[in-house]
């Protein structure tokens, strides 16, 4: 009866017939078809990318602030600390059952616009990204001694560093700070490997280094901290507005220097940002802490920014937020970073929606031009259905003919779309984590790339057979290669 | 032309019966005949203008539709009686229809043409590509064309592959519309006179409608449209 091969032959035969009309359509189908599964998978890439920026650390804990504000602080290395947590409360916090590794880190210093964060050597095997990857070096290692520093392997391409130089931390995170921490050069040790995660955009040093830093700095300029008097503070108050770098933090911890009605009027003079409030309340309550006068927005000796923790069991999870969300004596955070991710994803996921909704026009437009293409090729074929009728073809290899000849256009173009898609991202790869961050794994065949491609199979087989069941239905008539009478 | 014996015995090749074609949403028919008949290898002259309906009668003498009132038999089987897919197996079994153009395959060759029909029509598909080579070079086409395309060819070369797929399955009923209405005048003689050549030992009828009363002196038999039609005013 209906010969396969005898079909697959006459198909074949009719494409190359058409050759240049099949190989256009073919070619639109592989745009089409390229560009949706590209941006698809570019927003689904983009969210995985999101939510993998942080794994294997169960708990983060900073001082009490927003979620997001912390996750953005402690992650993403954007804004500044409102307080610290205190070397006291890192004991207590290990003290505490389940605990089974605490991460300290301490940002407040830059280089050339890159923040650096201060940590322990533990941050290298427990940081993780991704589906739990560890860090891994690209060339040397991490710090051993005070005077080495890790980069992030953008920080190191873009200011073309390599192992062994020789740099200057600078104090606060503007990108052109007046403070160098210059008596104290540190060596580049080790480059990271891209993880297309912050962790590119950082450099990391040793929690005792900064701490000396620091140290020393404190004692050269005589301290300015509790023990500086209200005339110190003013003058202070006046360098603002040549160092704005500084402004929002200083201009906080004199607050806390003045009387609390007095640094009332101060927000009211000062005030460019809506969090500033916020924070400056909260170092209201936090004002019988010593140490949270020193007049910087890093920690200072004997606090950190956050810490990282990991637990033995993840069911003691919320146990531990709860405990270090009451604790007495700081007030402290703990966020879940994957809850906490999720939530700065709702806000910023707008990107998404925006893709979204290119994917489906995308999607719209492949699928219209695809009919369009096949609805020609139907009419055009009005006759050689004809034909087939009149030597009594079975409505089944008109049909399987048609259909046959569709799906080997738009299989062709898929084929050739997910080939060319693979290599654009094997190619383009390096350069989307060097400036983007964005790595794209290959694994394009989400679930809704797969319904996507469903869909556009559906849409074809439908606009192949309707029109070659009616024009088997219509081809009443002989001779005419049209339906006259 | 010859006329062969009659063998009585079997069915009419064609026989219609109080026949009525009204198109779908038409009120008035197309098409209303109450007798015809054509015997068993009786070869008829169908003299009919365009748009008289003889396009939509060989619609339904080749079952590719069926009549809207009235029985349509050939070879004795009520096309009524078929479903679709047994009047297309019937046609490629016993019918053989010439158009008047575009009777091929494009992008089939001219071999692969026939041999397309043949695969509808018999399992013996070995010896189908040795008679369709025999009949394509008793037509006067080479060895070298058969494997041309068929868009190919010329309009004549493609009117005589045309007759070798229609006749390849050995129908017992040939339909044939206007073929040489694309032809000049010379090469319609050659064309009617290698039809008659080609059927002088088959034992098969014919249908053969034609605008062009010229030709109809080749036949036996030689019918009007109009004379059987009862429906007026068209033609």
């Amino acid at each position: 009866m209906l010969n396969f091969s005898s079909l697959l032959g006459v198909a074949w035969r009719s494409l190359l017939y058409r050759f240049s009309g099949v190989v256009l359509t073919v070619v639109s189908v592989a745009i089409s078809v390229f560009v949706l599964l590209g941006v698809e998978h570019v927003r689904q890439e983009a969210r995985n990318g999101f939510a993998s920026t942080i794994s294997g650390v169960d708990l983060i804990v900073g001082a009490r602030t927003g979620e997001v504000n912390l996750l953005l602080l402690s992650v993403f290395r954007i804004g500044t600390a409102t307080a610290n947590v205190s070397w006291a409360s890192l004991e207590q916090i290990e003290a505490q059952k389940n605990i089974a590794w605490t991460v300290p880190i301490s940002l407040g210093d830059s280089h050339r616009g890159f923040r650096v964060v201060g940590t322990t050597q533990e941050f290298f095997t427990r940081y993780k990204y991704a589906n739990r990857q560890a860090l891994t070096f690209r060339e040397g290692g991490q710090f051993n001694g005070l005077t080495d520093v890790v980069l992030g392997s953008r920080v190191a391409a873009e200011l073309s560093y390599g192992l062994g130089e020789s740099i200057v931390l600078s104090h606060g995170v503007a990108d052109v700070s007046f403070t160098h921490h210059d008596q104290l050069p540190l060596t580049v040790s080790g480059i990271l490997a891209p993880s297309g995660t912050p962790i590119d955009n950082a450099l990391f040093v040793n929690l005792s280094a900064i701490e000396a830093l620091h140290a020393d700095e404190s004692d050269r300029s005589g301290g300015p901290g509790k023990v500086s008097g209200e005339g110190d503070s003013h003058n202070e108050h006046e360098a603002h507005d040549e160092h704005e770098a500084h402004d929002e933090h200083e201009a906080r911890e004199e607050h806390e220097a003045h009387e609390e009605h007095e640094a009332h009027e101060e927000h009211e003079a000062h005030d460019e940002h809506d969090e500033h409030e916020a924070h400056a309340t909260s170092e209201h309550e936090e004002a019988g802490h010593a140490d949270e006068e020193h007049a910087h927005d890093h920690p200072l000796i004997g606090a950190v920014t956050a810490v990282l923790v990991g637990l033995d069991s993840p069911i003691a999870t919320l146990q531990v937020k709860r405990w270090a969300d009451n604790y007495p004596d700081e007030a402290l955070l703990a966020i879940l970073p994957g809850v906490a991710l999720t939530q700065l994803w709702e806000l910023v996921g707008n990107v998404e929606a925006v893709l979204l909704v290119i994917s489906i026009l995308v999607f719209a437009a492949s699928l219209l031009g695809l009919n369009a293409m096949l609805l020609a090729s139907m009419r055009e074929r009005r006759g050689e259905i004809e034909v087939l009728r009149s030597i009594g073809a079975p409505s089944a290899f008109i049909v399987g003919l048609l259909l046959l000849e569709s799906l080997l256009i738009v299989t062709t173009g898929v084929v050739l779309a997910v080939f060319g898609l693979l290599l654009c991202i094997a190619v383009a790869n390096d350069v989307l984590v060097q400036s983007f961050g964005l790595v794209l794994s290959s694994q394009i065949f989400s679930s809704s790339n797969m319904f996507f491609l469903f869909l556009i199979y559906l849409t074809t087989l439908l606009i192949t057979v309707l029109p070659a069941l009616q024009a088997y239905r219509v081809s009443k008539s002989v001779g005419t290669g049209s339906s006259e009478t | 032309m010859s006329t062969v014996t009659k063998i009585n015995s079997l069915p009419d090749a064609i026989k219609l019966h109080n026949l009525n074609y009204t198109f779908q949403g038409s009120s008035l028919p197309v098409l209303s005949i109450p007798a015809w008949q054509v015997a068993r290898n009786e070869r008829v002259f169908l003299q009919g203008e365009s748009g008289s309906g003889k396009s939509t009668l060989l619609g339904l003498l080749a079952g590719l539709q069926l009549p809207t009132l009235g029985e349509v038999e050939i070879l004795g089987a009520r096309m009524s009686a078929l479903g679709a897919g047994k009047r297309d197996r019937f046609r490629a079994k016993h019918l053989g229809v010439v158009f008047q153009q575009f009777n091929l395959i494009p992008y089939l060759s001219a071999l692969e043409n026939v041999l397309l029909a043949a695969q509808f029509g018999t399992s013996d598909r070995r010896g189908a590509r040795q008679r369709a080579i025999e009949l394509l070079e008793s037509v006067n086409l080479p060895s070298s064309l058969h494997d041309r395309k068929a868009a190919a060819l010329s309009i004549g070369q493609q009117q005589r592959v045309a007759i070798v797929r229609a006749l390849i399955n050995e129908p017992s009923l040939l339909l044939v519309d206007e073929p040489t209405s694309a032809l000049d005048h010379n090469n319609r003689d050659a064309f009617l006179a290698l039809l008659f050549d080609m059927l002088a030992d088959m034992d098969c009828a014919m249908v053969f409608v034609s605008h062009d009363p010229t030709i109809g002196r080749l036949f036996d038999k030689h019918v009007r449209l109009a004379e059987l039609n009862q429906v007026g005013g068209q033609g």
